[in-house]
């Protein structure tokens, strides 16, 4: 059996023996005062700081303090605990007051996009190795630019050797703002390559009003356009890569501070457990 | 496709640098320069080199210098100004955020715009609306407490309850320390138990009265525990189950109860009597109402009409068989339950049964045959020797009523009926013997049917007939057992007949096979089981019957 | 801000000699003694005369009685020549490693790393002054602190030691081939004086003179050899005599240069890195007419497959070749040729011991169960794949185009690669920001590299167990560290000559300009920047090992020694 297999198998029975035992737990304690949701209310409040710790951990990486694989793992594993804990700790309804509607709204959205993001990270590291043609995210610009430089290159020296402006009209019309910047990024999350064969079709049918040496030159420019068109595909992938992590953690911090707020009013509002 | 791309062109003297906070503006152009903005934000780009002034022996003047090294492109051709200035400089930019120090830079605005909008939420014009945990229930929303609310603070009144809600944030912190247990004792929550809080104590300046249940309860409940609010802008939801099995499906609480009611005097567990209400008193078991158990139709014990095969001590004969049968009849049908048995007002119950409204119609009194009309006064023994003894005035009366006027036909008539009631008891201290004691039917005073009457008549032997009748009372009268037709049978739980039209009497009620008065005809638990269950479908909540609120103790009970 | 500019000093090759305290009297009495009496200085260049190579790139070290002048184990990089006294080797068995007192690497303490928090420049390529401070070298004398051996008689009556006695030299292959030391060799008595001659020294001495050259192979086929034989397990049983003849009928040879990284680059431009273009020690086929043992660098195991060659594995120093086949020879009278091809890649240094002599001499003193598992008709028909076959054949562990790869690239030099799994990689660059971290805000590795398959090998150091970088140092400022192996660069002593970065086939070492606290480029009197070699360092300064392979959150980077490829192949089917 894989390692990652039976990583996750230990990882996963942790988690269904923990969530076996809160619910046991829930319905020992459950309905006879409202302990139940003190108790599964600071849990999970816990966890949630350990969650949140994990990116203060990266910051620290000279200090030996695991391995952040683990920490992952943990992370991913309570996180999925931390809906268990919450779905309890709601009783499985939505609630029916303002404050308490914000606290639910961020806490799906951290966790929904915490699950995307895993899902990604699983995935589309394969599409990109797939693909192949790796650029650090760094170094984009400097491919792109390269890139873009041959294009022109191309069309402007067609003109003055083929005696005709097709080339570089059809440059300037459509490749020059392909190669200008980062493009179809929709396209490339979801695997769609209606917009490469589109510009591909195009380049094709330029070729009827082409010579010869013309046609040279527009074969350099499809590999130039693949090219681009592989690069803008790291491109988005790696962005949408670093991104999701722009709602998850800034939500994060959201979520905790109404989530002191949250303790605030529970304690001083109903008085104790009853 | 490997070759899809070429890999880039990596110069020996760079790094990538996804660690700092700025990039250089141009990065996204393709050429970054070497030089990078500061840890500040700003471009350092001045020009590529910095040219040094040669003097060689014997020149005055000397020369510049172009100083690039060889990995930027070596001495450029044109070298450095006359001045002395580099002529390449390098074009400043923009320095750009590194997309990681722009997600820091969004946390830090996104915390700061959560906390402004919980500053807003919490002390701006919606305040109490936003913190409130939802709508508050029908029963704290109505005109009789909307006309309280001005008397606290918070929009909607949440002072009512909430101590906190009379501060502001130095109060709800306040409030939050004083709770139990407290913010930084999570620990003790694991033994916690649901006892009196702040808050129930605001729910008894309006519902006074603390101790609800029985007299020996060891563990206090609060109100709030199982009143729960803020569920819903209906009703306020019965309580749970669960909240009424914490106690009663816990052994160790039920024992604590049990020894607890065992050093309280009898006279504590005394039913409050309510006026005009008679309770069948059913005698307390000697472990009191501790059986633990989970459910009704599980393991609910059975009533203790039919637990202790108790009977009906009342003095009143009566037979319900014999009543429903064919033999009795009343305009020519047979007696249903409902012609004794009327719902009183709201349904929930019967009305008393009295002798006027339910027997007389049949069971009149009348000791006399021929003289249907009279009949002896019922209720009181004193007021039936009043009439034996003014028997003829009674007669003359009848005569009177009868439109016999004239003053001899009356006395003759008088004297006739005296003297053939002297030939049947011989004298008026045996006939007052005979109406007091005699109870065979077989030996009724009336001889039947006279041939006017349409019906048949209902028999009178004797008071002794029904009522028990035992010689020895005051005056020398009888003794006549007092009757006691108890109004409600089940004290402790609430059964609204009401609600069960759909069942008719006979399917609970076995009224056609009893022939004693003893009979207790109340169903027994199974009976009800059979629609209150799972598998009846009805529901079976502890709250569908009981009532938390106790029926023991002289305090009123408390308004519901 | 403008780039304010900072003028330092550029550093000169023996601006940091070895021993700032060796006079010109010193020099004199070296020039009087064999060697350096019979070496002609005129043969020396103009840039590295013979006087100028004793004063800077030599010192005279005296020693006490019991104290250890050189452990096994550690790395050095100097040799030694006895002036006075004598001092002793200790032969295999070595001494325990508690009686070495190894010293522990320079750990930062627990609060420099916690302060690193705040202490990390925000500037790329910032160098305090402390860090530049020139390392002024070790003084001798009392003031050095040596590490003592305990109790020299015992350990003289309990190990087995040889003599080395004035006019002896020893270390100098260690230094010369950048491996281990062999042996733990200590002073005996008071009065052993010893002339260290770094390897910048003695490369350019060997180079210059045939004198030591000469002298050097005869000493080294006298004890080295012995002792390297004796190491080996076949030769165990052989009592001295019969190990004299054998020696003396040992070949040894050198193949490829010394210096292979700038071969391997032009064959790199030219496009020639195939199998076939690689020198052959032994053919596939031939007959097996010795033992070829591997003493340093390495050699590529293959097998003909189809039209072409499959490696099979690349053997490094210690292993052996062609054992089976002769000793399958020996004991069924067979005539088995060589299974597979050993080629030369970058630079090999090899002992052969020839058929005959194994067969007379050395075969017969191995018990029957002690000898390699023979032949039988089925492997040699090709059907079958005995034990031995599979314990060999790393390339089908890892699969072959992985086993390709490495050897093309030469990656199996690394015992710290750095591999990444690019199917689990998701980019986000934490290993490179734990390298920043880790090393005051400068990432010290690239993560980009040649890709096969789903397996990047990122542009990192290696720590190759064959370090070409080690070459042509002139200052020593590149070297390996004391315990692990690590190949560091002592950023004080470093003059930027860019030679290390050009030497290193793989691009790990890069060359920064660097800068002032406020950010300012360093430059020399002539306004040119002062760069310095930077490589990784596997954070030998820092607790916990290397951050990279720490802080990957998705198991995708690993560092992994290239010598033990069964812990790779378990990885890549982790």
């Amino acid at each position: 059996m894989s390692g990652f297999v039976r990583r996750r198998l230990l990882w996963g029975s942790l988690l269904l023996a923990a969530t076996l035992a809160v619910i046991s737990a829930y319905a020992r304690w459950a309905g006879a005062t409202t302990r139940e949701a003190y108790l599964s209310g600071w849990v999970l409040f816990g966890l949630m700081v350990l969650l949140t710790g994990y990116n203060w951990f990266k910051k620290i990486p000279y200090l030996p303090l695991g391995r952040s694989e683990v920490w992952l793992q943990f992370h991913i594993y309570a996180g999925l605990f931390t809906g268990v804990l919450f779905l309890l700790h709601v009783r499985g309804r939505w609630p029916t007051g303002w404050f308490e509607i914000v606290l639910t709204v961020l806490y799906v959205l951290v966790m929904v996009s915490g699950v995307l993001g895993i899902l990604i990270s699983r995935g589309w590291p394969k599409r990109l190795t797939a693909r192949g043609g790796e650029v650090p995210f760094e170094r984009i610009p400097i491919v792109r630019r390269q890139l873009r430089e041959q294009a022109e290159a191309l069309a402007l020296n067609s003109v003055a050797e083929a005696r005709s402006a097709t080339i570089a009209e059809f440059h300037a019309r459509r490749l020059h703002a392909f190669f200008a910047g980062p493009q179809n990024f929709l396209s490339h999350v979801f695997e769609i390559r209606l917009p490469l064969n589109a510009l591909l079709n195009e380049l094709g049918d330029l070729n009827r009003f082409l010579n010869e040496q013309e046609r040279k030159v527009t074969a350099q420019l499809v590999t130039l356009v693949r090219q681009k068109d592989g690069l803008d595909y790291q491109h988005a992938l790696q962005l949408t890569l670093r991104l999701w992590l722009f709602i998850h953690i800034p939500v994060t911090y959201s979520l905790m501070l109404c989530a002191l707020a949250h303790i605030v009013l529970v304690y001083g509002f109903s008085a104790g457990v009853r | 496709m490997k070759d899809q791309l070429p890999s880039p062109d990596f110069d020996r003297s760079r790094y990538d640098r996804p660690n700092q906070d700025w990039e250089c503006g141009w990065t996204c152009d393709g050429c970054p320069c070497r030089i990078g903005p500061s840890p500040s934000g700003t471009c350092r780009a001045t020009a590529e080199c910095r040219p040094v002034l040669e003097k060689k022996d014997g020149e005055d003047k000397g020369r510049w210098r172009c100083t690039r090294s060889k990995e930027h492109g070596g001495p450029c051709t044109n070298g450095p100004l006359p001045s002395g200035g580099c002529a390449c400089p390098i074009p400043t930019c923009q320095p750009r955020r590194s997309l990681r120090n722009q997600r820091g830079r969004l946390c830090v605005a996104v915390t700061a715009v959560t906390l402004a909008l919980l500053l807003v939420g919490f002390f701006g014009p919606w305040q109490w609306r936003f913190i409130s945990a939802g709508p508050v229930s029908s029963n704290h929303h109505g005109v009789v407490f909307a006309q309280m609310k001005h008397s606290w603070p918070g929009s909607d009144g949440c002072g009512a309850c909430h101590t906190a809600a009379h501060g502001d944030l130095h109060e709800w912190m306040r409030a939050a320390f004083r709770a139990r247990p407290g913010p930084f004792e999570p620990h003790r929550l694991l033994t916690v138990t649901a006892g009196m809080t702040e808050l129930d104590n605001h729910c008894l300046s309006c519902h006074p009265g603390h101790r609800f249940h029985q007299p020996n309860v060891t563990r206090d409940h609060s109100c709030s525990a199982c009143h729960r609010e803020h569920q819903g802008s209906g009703r306020m939801p019965p309580p749970a189950d669960t909240q009424c099995l914490s106690c009663h499906g816990n052994g160790t609480v039920m024992e604590a109860s049990r020894k607890a009611g065992e050093k309280l005097p009898p006279a504590a567990f005394d039913y409050r009597q309510v006026a005009g209400r008679q309770h069948f008193q059913v005698p307390r078991p000697e472990r009191g109402y501790t059986r633990v158990f989970k459910s009704f139709d599980t393991d609910h014990p059975e009533f203790q009409l039919h637990a202790q095969k108790l009977t009906d001590t009342n003095s009143l004969r009566f037979n319900h068989s014999l009543h429903l049968s064919s033999l009795v009849q009343r305009n020519g049908q047979p007696l249903a339950c409902a012609d004794c048995h009327q719902p009183a007002a709201a349904g929930a119950h019967f009305q008393a049964i009295t002798f006027a409204k339910h027997c007389q119609s049949c069971h009149a009194l009348q000791f006399d045959a021929r003289n249907p009309q009279l009949r002896v006064p019922h209720g009181d023994p004193v007021g039936v020797r009043a009439f034996l003894r003014s028997l003829p005035t009674q007669y003359a009366d009848l005569a009177r009523r009868s439109g016999v006027t004239a003053q001899a036909d009356t006395e003759k008539f008088v004297a006739e009926e005296m003297r053939l009631l002297r030939e049947r008891a011989f004298s008026g201290e045996n006939l007052e013997q005979q109406i007091f004691f005699a109870s065979d039917p077989s030996k009724q005073l009336t001889v039947g049917a006279s041939p006017g009457n349409a019906s048949p008549r209902a028999r009178f032997a004797g008071c002794a007939y029904c009522h028990d009748v035992k010689p020895g009372g005051a005056d020398g009268l009888p003794h006549i057992a007092r009757v006691f037709t108890p109004d409600r049978w089940l004290i402790r739980g609430e059964f609204n007949h009401a609600k069960h039209t759909i069942v008719n009497c006979a399917q609970c009620h076995d009224a056609a096979s009893s022939r004693r008065t003893e009979d207790i005809l109340l169903p027994n638990k199974q009976s009800c089981t059979e629609c209150h269950s799972p598998a009846g479908g009805v529901s079976q909540t502890c709250a569908t019957c009981h009532s938390y609120h106790t029926v023991h103790g002289s305090q009123p009970q408390t308004k519901r | 801000m403008d780039t304010a500019h900072f003028v330092i000093d550029k550093p000169e090759r023996w601006d940091s000699s070895f021993d700032p305290d060796m006079t010109e009297a010193d020099v004199n009495r070296l020039l009087e003694i064999r060697p350096f009496s019979e070496m002609n200085s005129g043969k020396f260049s103009k840039r590295t005369p013979l006087r100028g190579i004793l004063k800077n790139d030599a010192r005279i070290r005296r020693f006490k009685n019991g104290e250890i002048i050189v452990r096994a184990g550690d790395y050095g990089s100097s040799a030694f020549l006895v002036l006075a006294g004598n001092a002793r080797v200790v032969l295999d068995p070595g001494l325990p490693v508690s009686l070495l007192g190894q010293r522990k690497s320079q750990h930062k303490s627990l609060f420099q790393i916690v302060a690193q928090l705040w202490t990390n420049p925000r500037d790329p390529e910032v160098r305090t002054p402390a860090e530049l401070e020139q390392d002024t070298g070790v003084k001798v004398g009392g003031e050095f602190k040596g590490v003592f051996l305990q109790d020299v008689p015992r350990i003289l009556d309990e190990h087995l030691t040889a003599t080395m006695s004035p006019g002896d030299f020893f270390g100098e292959i260690a230094a010369l081939s950048r491996s281990a030391r062999t042996s733990t060799i200590f002073a005996v008595g008071d009065a052993t004086e010893m002339l260290e001659i770094r390897w910048q020294g003695l490369r350019d001495l060997l180079r210059f003179d045939d004198h030591l050259r000469h002298h050097i192979d005869r000493i080294y086929r006298e004890r080295t050899l012995a002792t390297h034989l004796r190491e080996i397990p076949i030769f165990r049983r052989l009592n001295d005599e019969q190990l004299k003849r054998v020696i003396e009928q040992t070949q040894f040879g050198t193949y490829g240069d010394y210096d292979w990284s700038g071969d391997y680059k032009r064959l790199v431009k030219e496009g020639t890195r195939s199998p076939e273009k690689e020198t052959i020690i032994a053919q596939e086929g031939d007959y097996p007419n010795g033992v070829v043992l591997i003493r340093s660098g390495f050699a590529r195991l293959s097998q003909k497959f189809g039209h072409g060659h499959r490696t099979l594995n690349y053997l490094s120093a210690g292993s052996q070749f062609g054992l089976r086949e002769i000793a399958h020879n020996w004991a069924h009278k067979d005539t088995v040729p060589f299974q597979h091809s050993l080629r030369v890649i970058g630079y090999t240094h090899v002992i052969v011991v020839p058929a005959p002599v194994m067969e007379e001499i050395v075969l017969p003193t191995v018990p029957r169960d002690q000898l390699p598992e023979f032949f039988t008709p089925a492997e040699l028909a090709g059907t079958e794949q005995s034990e031995s076959q599979q314990k060999l054949d790393a390339g089908a562990k890892i699969g072959p185009e992985l086993m390709e790869f490495l050897t093309e690239n030469r990656y199996f030099n690394g015992t710290s690669t750095m591999v990444i799994d690019m199917e689990r990689c998701t980019r986000c660059d934490d290993c490179v920001r734990a390298c920043a971290s880790a090393n005051e805000g400068n990432p010290r590795f690239l993560r980009h590299g040649q890709t096969t398959g789903r397996i990047m090998v990122a542009n990192s150091c290696m720590h190759c167990a064959d370090p070409v970088c080690l070459i042509g140092c002139p200052t020593g400022a590149i070297h390996r560290g004391q315990t692990g192996g690590e190949v560091v660069v002592n950023q004080a002593t470093c003059i930027g000559c860019s030679i290390c970065s050009n030497n290193c086939p793989y691009e790990a070492i890069r060359m920064v300009e660097i800068r002032e606290e406020d950010g300012a480029f360093m430059v020399d009197k002539d306004m040119k920047p002062i760069v310095k070699a930077t490589k990784c360092d596997l954070c030998s300064d820092q607790l916990g090992g290397p951050a990279c392979e720490r802080s990957c959150p998705h198991g995708a980077l690993k560092r992994m020694d290239m010598n033990n490829l069964d812990s790779f192949a378990k990885w890549l089917q982790r």
